[in-house]
């Protein structure tokens, strides 16, 4: 019988610094088992999230930010905050690491088919909205899906994530993409003001669309009220949440909202199911 | 209820309010577990009454709150 507490045992391969004050890096894991990978990605759809675990530092949920496409291996954004995040970041290649996932609901992008996409992240919560894009934009895929559109703020042009993938989505014919930053930059001939704002500014047609909203929770709780303005129905407005969590199973109920366990019932939820909930983002 | 009580790593506080906090720590034990799995989540350990810093009583809360008449 299967131990849901158990870390599959993973290994560091690559580290990427994905911004300039290296406060955030990328971290992309390979199985040292592999039935423990051909299980992982029959199971993962974009908008989990995995429990990252370092044996006498702790454990802490982070999103999944790479498509099952991409190879053999599980990318994860991490940023620095406090202890545990800090032991990540001093990890080198070839380091060990324990995972527990895939958990958690993950976007309904089976859903989604055949409708048009906006896709608005702010700053890191970008990390499994970038796995979302990365997936629909294979060739596999793409078909299945009508237009996308893609907004991304971040606080300024050095903290912008994966920025030579975003900068080759500018030359795509098949999606649209508007990054913007806080304040005005030399140099910056994209979007300047809040995610929010650029998001009245682009205003998406609602029409047969379905928005996702990720970032920090003061961006999301400007950006939701926006969405419903500009005719997008409740049920197709979807945002990914997260709290401090401890199991990450939905046994413990430390990550509770409501009823409704953020990593049993969530992280993925529609504004519909938000509006049952108590505002405690 | 401190402001520590949901805190996360990055400073972003998701209940802000003593209200929130509150109604969190109620609830949570004593409506959302009973919904959910069918049991009470506080198993009566009496811990948290004695530790209590500003000698509150969550027995107290409780008898308040399920002794009001819903109109």
């Amino acid at each position: 019988m299967d131990n849901i507490y158990q870390p599959i045992p993973m290994r560091i391969e690559r580290i990427i610094q994905e911004t300039d004050d290296a406060s955030l890096r990328s971290f992309e894991l390979s199985f040292k088992n592999k039935e423990d990978e051909s299980a992982f990605f029959k199971d993962y759809n974009p908008g989990q999230f995995c429990q990252l675990s370092i044996f006498g530092k702790g454990e802490a949920p982070f999103g999944v930010a790479s498509a099952a496409w991409e190879g053999s291996f599980v990318r994860f954004t991490v940023q620095n905050v406090g202890s545990f995040t800090d032991t990540i970041h001093h990890a080198k290649s070839g380091d060990s690491i324990g995972m527990r996932g895939p958990l958690g609901n993950g976007f309904p992008i089976w859903d989604w088919k055949g409708k048009d996409l906006v896709v608005i992240g702010g700053g890191c919560a970008f990390s499994t909205l970038y796995a979302l894009t990365k997936h629909i934009m294979h060739a596999d895929n793409r078909k299945d899906y009508g237009r996308i559109v893609v907004i991304y703020g971040a606080r300024s042009s050095g903290l912008c994530l994966y920025k030579p993938d975003i900068k080759s989505w500018y030359q795509r014919p098949d999606m649209e993409i508007h990054q913007a930053i806080d304040v005005p930059e030399e140099g910056w001939d994209h979007h300047t003001g809040y995610v929010p704002d650029v998001v009245k500014d682009v205003a998406p047609s609602p029409k047969k669309s379905i928005a996702v909203v990720c970032g920090p929770p003061i961006m999301t709780k400007y950006t939701l009220p926006i969405l419903v303005d500009l005719g997008f129905a409740p049920k197709n407005i979807f945002t990914s949440l997260e709290k401090r969590m401890k199991c990450g199973v939905g046994k413990c109920g430390r990550c509770n909202l409501g009823t409704k366990y953020i990593c049993k019932d969530g992280p993925v939820f529609s504004l519909a199911e938000l509006n049952e909930l108590p505002l405690d983002l | 209820m401190f402001r520590i009580y949901s805190q996360e790593a990055s400073g972003h506080n998701p209940r802000p309010s003593k209200a929130g906090r509150t109604r969190q720590r109620i609830m949570h034990k004593f409506a959302y577990w009973v919904d959910n799995e069918g049991v009470s989540g506080c198993t009566g350990c009496g811990r948290c009454v004695t530790q209590c810093p500003v000698n509150l009583d969550i027995r107290e809360m409780v008898h308040e709150i399920t002794s009001l008449k819903i109109k």
